[in-house]
């Protein structure tokens, strides 16, 4: 009896061990379960605030998002200093810095029905917005994500960015050659094929290059010097896949969305916009044959003096088009006016432009500004005529983008005695290159000065280019120093085209709670 | 009747030698019924433990592969977060909660025995940078087994990427970097193991799955 009794006491002990592991072990994975669906929860949200951001790159200076908790301007040159704005409602575009000073209700995910209608999946998320720093292009988001009903929360901080083509200090639809002692800081990628001279000095890069065909296959050419831990990736195997890094050739073609929106918000979306049809305002009655643009930042200005030509000379050699690659500077322009440099830093122009200085040597950016000239149906030019410079120097947070929608040229001109060229600009020649203008446009002998048979000039640019294929540089600048403005792999020229369709996120990394999500506080 | 029954109680000529005999059959039989339900229980009950315990060790594994994986990161402007991969084992770049310096870890499926392995995770501190490039000790800060009775019958690694016209999920067995790049997005696990602590019958494999996509590529 008594063995009947204890026989059963173990069965009763050991069904209640194996109960207790079911349990232990189905808690276990209720809470895995639910980790990964909080951190879906906030990886949603991160989504699609960059999806916000990619419609709007200024979203996070307009509005105060839903999921957001409530803000108070920081801004003590703001009119809106100390004033709140909560979550879906509208940012005081003019207030740059604020802060999150109380709580705000966790944000239930659109996707989901309801808090009341999937008890299981009750993700909120509540998130918090760093606007770009200096020098950099990224909006910080920091997301608390949680079940609510578990209380079990996980945060989570990421940099959402555009990865922008002026990230590549080259970038080349067709075949692109360096010469000998070309020293390289920037990422590189070439459509077709990419090759170094080989002596007296080969050439050295520091950044990953990517080729579509070869690099140093052609004859008479080699690869570089690979530096830095700098790697070559190539379409032909010799070198790692190019495939692995880019799924898809990048496709010139693929950037007309990205320049079109540039017109709209230019004209449409407080930019500044040149074009007598967009923009009857400007008051034009005849439309212009070029445009010249005088940036200014003088006396704390960020303007630029617009003047307008209303005609041009068909010389010689020269016709319409490439006569304002050589007479820019002494064209009839008849001013229109000083316009602000829009906030959003977006310029439009629907005829040939020239940058030129107002006054000084140099044509000075005060402020992130991009320029772009012409359309798909409309190509149009734009003709460098001074150097360009930005007034905070190459450690602020100014960067050009120059895109002409047909080519970039240089005025000869624009070179002056001291025999050197300064570009500091992000450039796109949407539909060729960059080119110097010869005595008959882009025919005929180089302008600029020869000396033993060498051109003694000096090209200097700090920034990138985008190019279709290349030009005749070295015809006209003997020297040529193409450095990259390494801002520009963190900070993207107002609205320059994009690599993909969209903003995406970087720097993902979760994080411990933040102060204003812990119940206690951080005392 | 009563008369019957007190008559019988007064008899005293006690239990035949059958009567007993049936009565130890019967009791052996019972007791070693129970005590053969009770061993079986207690044997069933350590398998159903020791499995738990193989699985709750198991997902915690994956758990903290997945976090470190998910937030690799590039340790310099020329480098893949993934230094090296194969069947048997990862080496990549990453971020400790809450931490913004990089670490360098490797998981490495080793020792195996009869189809069974260990798991082992070594974590390597950064020593600085140079070149723009975050350099690693190369003497683990710490190294420790994770997991035994790692099945070694399929890959515990594999690098995913989406490519071709119309794309297409192609596998990477194993890349180094230099040979073969390291840049894909994705990562799959498949982390089989037996139990250790269970009788034979119970050592059935135990299969976690997981698809990584690298947040920061």
């Amino acid at each position: 009896m008594m063995a009947v009794v204890m026989g059963l006491g173990a069965l009763m002990f050991i069904v209640i061990v194996i109960f207790q592991s079911a349990v232990r072990e189905y808690r276990g994975a209720q809470y895995q379960r639910r980790d990964d669906t909080i951190i879906a929860g906030a990886e949603a949200m991160l989504e699609r605030y960059a999806a916000k951001l990619t419609i709007d790159p200024r979203y996070y200076q307009n509005f105060v998002d839903q999921a957001e908790l409530p803000r108070r301007c920081t801004d003590t040159t703001s009119v809106h200093y100390n004033l709140s704005a909560q979550p879906g409602d509208a940012w005081y575009d003019e207030c740059q810095t604020w802060d999150y000073p109380t709580d705000g209700p966790f944000f239930d995910h659109p996707l989901l029905t309801g808090h009341t209608d999937i008890t299981a999946d009750d993700i909120g998320t509540l998130l918090t917005v760093t606007p770009p720093a200096a020098g950099d292009a990224g909006v910080t988001l920091t997301l608390v994500s949680g079940e609510q009903d578990f209380g079990q929360n996980r945060a989570v901080e990421a940099v959402i960015s555009p990865e922008s083509i002026s990230e590549f200090v080259f970038l080349v639809e067709q075949e692109l050659r360096f010469g000998s002692g070309a020293d390289i800081n920037g990422k590189i990628y070439v459509g077709s094929n990419l090759d170094f001279v080989q002596s007296p000095v080969r050439g050295v890069v520091h950044r990953n290059v990517y080729a579509e065909n070869a690099i140093g296959g052609t004859s008479g050419y080699g690869p570089p010097v690979f530096a830095d831990g700098a790697r070559g990736y190539d379409g032909v195997g010799q070198y790692l896949d190019i495939r692995s890094v880019y799924p898809d050739p990048l496709d010139f073609g693929n950037f007309w969305d990205d320049l079109d929106l540039i017109r709209q918000v230019a004209c449409g979306g407080g930019g500044l916009c040149l074009s007598r049809s967009a923009n009857p305002s400007l008051g034009l009655t005849q439309t212009p044959t070029a445009w010249l643009l005088e940036p200014e930042v003088a006396g704390g200005k960020n303007q630029a003096k617009v003047s307008v030509a209303y005609s041009n000379t068909t010389t010689g050699c020269l016709n319409a088009e490439e006569w304002w690659w050589l007479n820019s500077q002494s064209a009839q322009w008849t001013p229109l006016g000083w316009f602000d440099l829009p906030a959003n830093g977006v310029v439009w122009v629907d005829g040939h432009t020239v940058i030129a200085r107002n006054s000084g040597n140099r044509a000075e950016f005060g402020r992130p500004t991009t320029i772009y000239a012409g359309s798909v149906g409309s190509p149009k030019n734009i003709v460098i005529g001074n150097d360009i410079t930005y007034q905070d120097g190459v450690s602020g947070t100014t960067v050009l983008g120059l895109i002409a929608s047909d080519e970039v040229w240089v005025n000869p001109n624009a070179v002056g005695s001291d025999h050197v060229l300064n570009i500091n600009a992000a450039i796109l020649a949407q539909n060729g290159s960059f080119q110097v203008a010869r005595d008959c446009g882009n025919s005929g002998n180089p302008v600029l000065p020869y000396s033993g048979g060498v051109p003694i000039s000096t090209l200097n640019t700090n920034g990138s280019m985008a190019i279709r294929h290349t030009g005749d540089v070295a015809a006209h600048f003997g020297t040529r120093n193409y450095g990259f403005d390494d801002r520009l792999e963190s900070l993207r020229p107002p609205l320059f085209p994009l690599m993909g369709d969209a903003w995406t996120y970087g720097a993902w990394t979760e994080v411990h709670l933040p102060c204003w999500a812990r119940p206690a506080g951080c005392g | 009747m009563i008369r019957r029954i007190v008559a019988g109680l007064r008899d005293d000529d006690g239990f035949t030698l059958i009567e007993l005999s049936v009565a130890m059959i019967l009791s052996s039989m019972v007791i070693g019924t129970f005590v053969t339900m009770f061993f079986s229980f207690t044997q069933n009950a350590a398998d159903v433990t020791g499995k738990a315990q193989q699985q709750e060790d198991a997902r915690g594994v994956v758990v903290g592969l997945v976090v470190g994986l998910r937030q690799a990161v590039q340790p310099g402007p020329n480098s893949d977060a993934i230094a090296s991969l194969t069947a048997d084992g990862i080496t990549f770049y990453t971020t400790d909660v809450g931490s913004s310096t990089p670490i360098k870890v490797s998981y490495v499926r080793s020792n195996c025995v009869a189809g069974e392995c260990e798991l082992h995770v070594s974590r390597f501190a950064s020593t600085g940078i140079s070149g723009g490039t975050y350099t690693f000790s190369s003497t683990p800060y710490e190294q420790s087994l994770l997991l035994a009775g790692v099945l070694d019958d399929q890959p515990l690694f594999a690098g995913e990427q989406w490519s071709g016209t119309p794309k297409t999920l192609q596998v990477v067995p194993s890349c180094n970097g230099t040979t073969v790049s390291c840049s894909f997005s994705l990562v799959s696990v498949t982390l089989r193991s037996r139990p250790s602590d269970t009788s034979e019958g119970a050592r059935t494999p135990f299969e976690v799955r997981e698809e990584v996509r690298l947040r920061n590529v």
